[in-house]
């Protein structure tokens, strides 16, 4: 090595010099050791993702009880229906008897419903969730 | 403390006293914070980096090998974090074209004619440093500051000795050109003034 070269910077460098770490170093390396080791409350916060899915299920087995305890009232065919029923384009020839016909029980209607304001709910619950 | 006294505070912290990490923490910060500095060139940063490394290796503190040197294992994190840290950045460290040929900013009421130019070539090496790349700061960086050899070194960044000799002989060249032309100025400004 050329020493001179390396004397000439030695010159300058002035070896003492320490940048000493800021006040509460250690402090603060320890808070972030602390937080890290937080994963020990995992099954609270592992409850708390599960929670959209728990409430889901227990909207749904209200739904399901109320649909199969309510009484059967008879409906009047709804605008939709009568809609498709007067339609008249001979692109659409469906045989709307055979819809007629079918008699899905009640609580179907119950559970379709139920999934729409549960989608309307998950969604909800997710940016719930993912503010926090 | 000495190399036992490491090892029997690594031993509790493994044995769940995180607490016992601060005696380690607070033995080698500031030479540890001190070799970020000269890599990133700012505190900043520098604590950042630091801080970053500690906790690096206090979650490999498990793969440490109790008969190898401690500080040579933490040097080498806190050498790779910050070089990554720089690396990752891609920022454009050229803050200064040049350095001030007035060197009145170092020059106090408050402070001596010696002090202000330990202070004016403390800068000018700085300035000098963060105009080489990264790794070629590092090396100088543990040669001078560190005081460490070119074996001590290649056994911390895994560079070869040869190599590691060629480096810094080029980023004393370089730091050197710049410390000069420096000086020149300088001198031609008081000339004139």
């Amino acid at each position: 090595m050329n020493r001179s070269e390396e004397d000439i910077l030695r010159e300058y460098i002035d070896h003492d010099r320490v940048e000493k770490a800021p006040e509460n170093f250690t402090q603060n390396v320890l808070a972030k050791i602390r937080l890290e080791s937080v994963p020990q409350k995992a099954p609270g916060k592992q409850w708390k993702y599960r929670t959209v899915l728990v409430v889901s299920a227990i909207i749904t087995i209200i739904l399901i009880v109320l649909a199969s305890v309510l009484p059967e009232v008879a409906q009047a065919p709804s605008p939709v229906a009568r809609f498709f029923q007067n339609i008249d384009l001979p692109v659409l020839r469906i045989n709307f008897e055979i819809l007629k016909n079918l008699e899905p029980p009640v609580w179907i209607t119950y559970v379709s419903v139920g999934i729409l304001l549960l989608g309307i709910f998950d969604r909800a619950l997710q940016r719930l969730f993912r503010g926090n | 403390m000495n190399h036992k006294t490491d090892i029997s505070f690594i031993k509790l912290i493994l044995g769940g006293e995180t607490e016992a990490y601060s005696f380690i923490i607070d033995k080698y910060k500031d030479r540890t914070f001190n070799l970020a500095f000269r890599i990133c060139g700012n505190r900043e940063e520098a604590e950042e980096v630091t801080q970053d490394a500690f906790l690096k290796a206090y979650r490999s503190l498990k793969g440490f090998k109790m008969k190898s040197s401690f500080a040579t294992w933490l040097y080498r994190i806190v050498y790779n974090t910050a070089i990554s840290y720089v690396r990752n950045k891609k920022k454009s460290i050229l803050l200064l074209e040049d350095f001030p040929a007035d060197t009145s900013d170092f020059t106090s009421v408050n402070i001596s004619e010696e002090e202000a130019e330990k202070e004016y070539r403390n800068a000018l090496v700085n300035f000098a440093l963060q105009k080489i790349t990264e790794e070629e700061r590092g090396l100088i960086s543990l040669y001078y500051y560190e005081d460490m050899n070119t074996g001590e070194i290649s056994e911390l960044t895994g560079i070869s000795r040869s190599s590691i000799k060629v480096k810094l002989f080029r980023a004393r060249q370089k730091m050197l050109e710049i410390i000069e032309n420096a000086e020149k100025k300088k001198l031609k400004y008081h000339e004139q003034v």
